[in-house]
């Protein structure tokens, strides 16, 4: 077992360890220069509001966006939540910097809006609402996700009140003493944090199961005729998840590089843990692909073929390969080797590889769909659409919101601290070092 | 010159470990001493090095003599009979990569296995034991030659053994070994 | 959570090692009577050769009755050893320590049972050599490996010696206390010939530490992919109904929630049977019913995308399969049956802490589980075979026989006698295992609680 960091088992309960939020000045030359290209992204998602309409096709690429944001920062807090479930001790230095990410993915749900306005009828195609038509898909996809989103920035926000509740609540104003639950440490309080997180955390794990979904099937699957995959979402999600713990470990990565504040609680427990869940999605990612690949191949089914061959072997064989490699070939030969698992900046190397792969995936799997024309009747599709490939508006767009992404999480990170120091606290009073006869050895309480 | 075993049997782990202390400070190497337990302590727990091995070779070294095989099988296989069902391939990637899977895990679980029982030096036959072990007593045995038995059994009496067994049997009459 | 055991190696042994060396009567009497059950379900075999496949009633165009839902549900249960043993290793969970020797042992049978079902339902089994053997005899015919049904072969075989040999692996410390502690000199030569000359030392033990992590990491891609492979006997097919692309993930869930639901049957008779209080605790069975929570979750979930996925085009054979699913024949009260006893009644009642706890209550719930789960493999296989091609016409509609019944309970009885053999012959727990759980557990005080702790290395 690979031990944890010194500085994390010599965290002192009294007085308090507290965490500061990141210090990085407006002047900061990255923080600026995100900021600059945030409010670029915002600019062209209004303008392509403005311009495009209810034009289908020009919103392809900035539903790839949308998707690839559910895969990579709306999944990264359910690292958070399943350490604190299995009372993991290796993830608390990482929780609250995984919770946050869950601001910056709210934000994508401008994007999601304006695409779902786009969706055609669902008469005479396949789709899952069968006969049913009120709200659907728009209004049930945005109230599903919406739904997912709130959940996750309150899970998040609900973590953090110990940590920002700093000083004599009862001298704060009426709005953030309400916002910070009138925090005073109570074991009452404690107790309602622990269990409103373990509850909200599974609140989150199902809307964005049923989420992912709705809205890969109304703006992926019920888009191409014949393309009919029911472990697509399941997909979807477990590349997600692997999306999201290589999102962790970059995170993970730069702020141990650059915040001194975090820098000493990092170490090889984090990266042996993390490079295991990472080397687990990836065999996973692979798994839920052939599911589906093999059952295509074997039935020969015309309607099934055609759409594969738009998907993976003809029309966007290139995204395909791209996003193949990046998910799958790379970061299975590189982290089936434990030296490659026990070094934080190899993960990142191998994760930054990830979360590019994921975003070819993306566009292989949504840009299609969304620019296909015949959406009517059950395939095969005939003739193949051809292949759409991102114009500069596009290339904007998408370089405007990951920096969008970015800058946010700055930002939050400043003023909740990207550690948490409550679950510091309780990770050093659980855990010590001590002696076994003459070996060293850790001991590790398990309350409940 | 050969070398002989002693067993020094312990009741406590903190005597053996004493034991083991004692033993390097006489000058015995590492690679002479072991220890014995019927309940698995903690590395380190009585002062021994650590364990070098290469078991995680294995399971490499029998994937790939799994998926060779299973790559060698499937090919002839169909090839032997080369007929087109369905329109496919007769060699097909889809079709065999199952049964390609499977040929390499079980390489890999062989391998493995074998390298278990090389690594752990089994069959173990020849070293000395006590039934005693496996009531919780702590084994400690050194391999000396004649000249320093002595000072083996000396050590590892000042460490607090309950007993001292060599082939023959009990050197302080407190019990009859058992070969394992 | 954690109730740290705090016997003597001698206490533990004595415990563990009872049954094997004292004998109750109950053993004999619960062993006769269920060899009679499998010398019937025997009778009914060679009845079968003789009279050929109609005896068990099958005829166009369901071929697959009872024998492949059996064999479906075997390799069901089989899942929960490696799913329980492997994962609750690499995650170094304590509570395994008591299950992971029973769970194995499960597998094993289980394995076996189901392997046996697919040979009797071939109807002439010495054929199946020809297709399945990885040798040209004298035909001039290979198996064809293009096969789901050779690639069940494989995957079966694959996973029954790796499991088979993790067992043995894990087995080694308890020979050797069973070759210390056997006072019959034959039990003595065979655990002495079986424990290799095992001894304890430093390295056997640390190589034994590694062995577990490294098979478990091996043993469950395989785990994975036998249940993904015999999803693909069905799904790889274009009959309406089974073509999904979610049926491997689909099985492979729905084999964890009854596996380990058989698992903690089986541990709560264990416990009963051979009277090991304090070693199999409501820790251990509360700890099991929060993993089939979120394993039963999930199973519904993928049933969902199931069900969701197969009207999802509108095919009308598609459709008709599902309608038969829920309204045809007995389905109007099966299909309640399965979805009421698969999740709707257990896992509500497992979110209640003192049910979780409650030996009595896990007994039932979990039982209900895998008679919800029999019925759901059911529900996959025949109406999908009713409704297979609207052309073809039918010799008789398909009715369940009294012989398919006897042979299913003759596959019970087998794997439960399979499984009383060996704790007959070997620990039914993790000896060394358990010795090392109570030398590592402690408490910490923190305030005026002492808290349950444990030390790691």
């Amino acid at each position: 077992m690979a031990s944890p960091e010194p500085a994390a088992l010599a965290i002192k309960l009294r007085p308090s360890w507290k965490p500061k939020g990141l210090q990085v000045s407006n002047s900061n030359v990255v923080f600026a220069g995100l900021g600059l290209l945030a409010a670029l992204g915002l600019v062209m998602l209004i303008l392509r509001i403005v311009s495009s309409g209810d034009d289908r096709a020009s919103w392809a690429y900035p539903t790839a966006f949308f998707m690839w944001t559910l895969s990579t920062f709306a999944t990264a807090p359910l690292v958070a939540y399943v350490t604190r479930l299995t009372r993991g001790y290796w993830g608390y230095p990482i929780r609250r910097l995984a919770a946050l990410w869950s601001i910056p993915a709210l934000f994508s749900y401008l994007i999601l809006l304006p695409s779902l306005a786009t969706l055609p009828s669902l008469d005479g195609r396949a789709s899952l609402w069968f006969g049913f038509r009120f709200g659907v898909p728009g209004f049930a996809d945005a109230l599903t996700i919406g739904f997912m989103f709130v959940t996750g920035a309150a899970l998040m926000w609900l973590t953090s009140i110990p940590d920002l509740a700093s000083g004599d609540v009862r001298l704060k104003s009426p709005i953030t003493r309400s916002l910070l639950m009138n925090w005073r440490g109570t074991t009452k309080q404690w107790l309602l944090i622990r269990s409103a997180s373990k509850y909200l955390g599974a609140f989150y794990v199902m809307l964005l199961a049923i989420g992912t979904t709705q809205v890969t099937t109304d703006m992926g699957q019920s888009l191409i005729p014949g393309w009919r995959s029911g472990i697509f979402p399941l997909y979807h999600i477990v590349t997600g998840f692997q999306a999201g713990v290589a999102v962790i470990i970059v995170t993970t990565y730069l702020l141990q590089k650059f915040s001194p504040n975090i820098r000493p609680f990092i170490g090889q427990e984090q990266a042996v843990n993390l490079g295991r869940l990472l080397l687990a999605f990836t065999l996973l990612d692979f798994y839920f692909f052939w599911a589906d690949y093999v059952l295509i191949w074997y039935a020969g089914l015309p309607s099934e073929i055609a759409a594969m061959q738009v998907l993976i072997a003809d029309v966007y064989r290139i995204p395909f390969i791209a996003g193949a490699f990046g998910i799958f070939v790379i970061p299975f030969f590189a982290i089936i080797f434990n030296p490659v698992r026990r070094r934080l900046w190899a993960l990142a190397l191998i994760s930054t590889i990830i979360i590019i792969g994921n975003f070819f995936d993306r566009v292989r799997l949504f840009v299609p769909a969304m620019s296909n024309e015949k959406v009517f009747g059950h395939g095969p599709l005939s003739p193949l659409p051809g292949v759409v490939w991102p114009n500069v508006s596009d290339i904007l767009f998408i370089v405007g919101w990951a920096a969008l992404m970015a800058f946010v999480y700055l930002a939050v990170a400043r003023r909740i601290p990207a550690i948490s120091g409550w679950e510091m606290r309780e990770g050093a009073m659980l855990r010590q070092e001590t002696h076994f006869e003459r070996g060293h050895i850790m001991l590790l309480a398990k309350p409940e | 010159m050969a070398k002989r075993e002693l067993l020094g049997l312990y009741e406590e782990a903190n005597e053996a470990g004493d034991a083991v202390e004692g033993l390097r400070d006489a000058g015995f190497p590492d690679t002479d001493v072991e220890i014995l337990s019927s309940t698995p302590y903690p590395e380190g727990a009585f002062g021994e090095p650590k364990v070098e091995h290469r078991l995680y070779t294995f399971p490499f070294a029998g994937a790939a003599i799994g998926m060779t095989a299973g790559i060698f099988w499937l090919v002839s296989a169909q090839m032997s009979l080369p007929l087109i069902t369905g329109g496919k391939p007769i060699v097909a990637v889809p079709a065999v990569f199952q049964i390609l899977y499977e040929g390499t895990m079980i390489g890999a679980v062989l391998f493995t296995v074998l390298g278990v029982i090389f690594e752990s030096r089994l069959p173990d036959g020849i070293g000395l034991y006590d039934k005693r072990i496996v009531d919780g007593y702590i084994g400690v045995t050194i391999r000396a030659s004649e000249d320093d038995l002595l000072r083996a059994r000396e050590t590892l009496e000042r460490a607090g053994a309950i007993d001292i067994i060599n082939n023959e049997g009990s050197i302080m009459g407190a019990g009859t070994p058992q070969g394992a | 959570m954690q109730e740290p055991p705090s016997y003597d190696v001698k206490t533990i042994d004595r415990r563990l090692f009872d049954f094997m060396l004292h004998t109750p009567k109950w053993f004999f009497t619960t062993s006769a009577g269920l060899l009679t059950v499998f010398g019937a379900g025997f009778v009914v075999f060679i009845s079968m050769l003789y009279f050929g496949l109609q005896f068990l009633g099958y005829s166009h165009p369901v071929y697959w009755g009872f024998l492949i839902v059996n064999f479906v549900f075997w390799i069901g249960i089989s899942h929960a050893g490696v799913f329980v043993s492997a994962v609750l290793r690499l995650t170094q969970a304590e509570f395994r320590r008591p299950v992971t020797r029973a769970a194995e042992v499960v597998t094993i049978f289980s394995l076996q049972a189901a392997v046996l079902f697919p040979l009797i339902h071939s109807g002439r089994p010495w054929r199946t050599a020809y297709w399945a053997f990885p040798y040209d005899f004298i035909r001039g015919m290979w198996p064809n490996p293009r096969s789901p049904l050779v690639w069940d072969p494989s995957a079966i075989f694959t996973y029954l010696i790796s499991t088979i040999l993790f067992v043995y692996v894990a087995l080694l410390p308890d020979l050797a206390l069973a070759r210390d502690r056997a006072e019959d000199p034959v039990r003595r030569w065979v655990f002495t010939v079986l424990a290799l000359g095992f001894r304890g030392t430093s390295r056997q033990w640390r190589i034994q530490a590694i062995a577990g992590i490294l098979l478990s990491a091996i043993i469950l891609p395989i785990f994975v992919s036998v249940h993904s492979i015999v999803s693909w006997d069905f799904a790889v097919t274009s009959v309406p109904g089974w073509h999904n692309t979610v049926f491997a993930p689909y099985f492979v869930i729905g084999a964890v929630h009854s596996g380990v639901s058989a698992v903690v049957t089986a541990m709560i008779v264990m416990k009963w049977a051979f009277k090991l209080d304090g070693y199999i605790t409501a820790d251990h069975i509360d700890a099991l019913a929060r993993v089939l929570i979120a394993v039963a979750t999930g199973w519904l979930f993928l049933l969902f995308l199931d069900f969701s996925f197969g009207l999802y085009g509108e095919e009308s054979a598609e459709v008709d399969t599902w309608m038969q699913r829920i309204y045809g024949g007995a389905w109007p009260v099966l299909a309640p049956i399965f979805i009421i006893t698969s999740y709707i009644i257990p896992v509500p009642l497992w979110l209640i802490k003192s049910v979780r706890r409650s030996f009595g209550w896990m007994f039932v719930t979990t039982i209900l589980v895998n008679i919800g789960m029999w019925l759901e493999r059911y529900m996959l296989v025949i109406p999908a075979l009713e409704r297979k091609s609207s052309l073809t016409f039918t010799y008789s509609e398909y009715i369940p026989s009294i012989s398919e019944g006897i042979l299913v309970l003759a596959s019970f009885a087998f794997v439960i006698v399979g499984v009383l053999a060996f704790c007959k012959v070997l620990p039914v727990m993790p000896a060394a295992d358990i010795r090392e759980g109570a030398l590592l557990s402690t408490e910490l005080k923190i305030g005026r609680r002492s808290v349950p702790a444990t030390l790691r290395e």
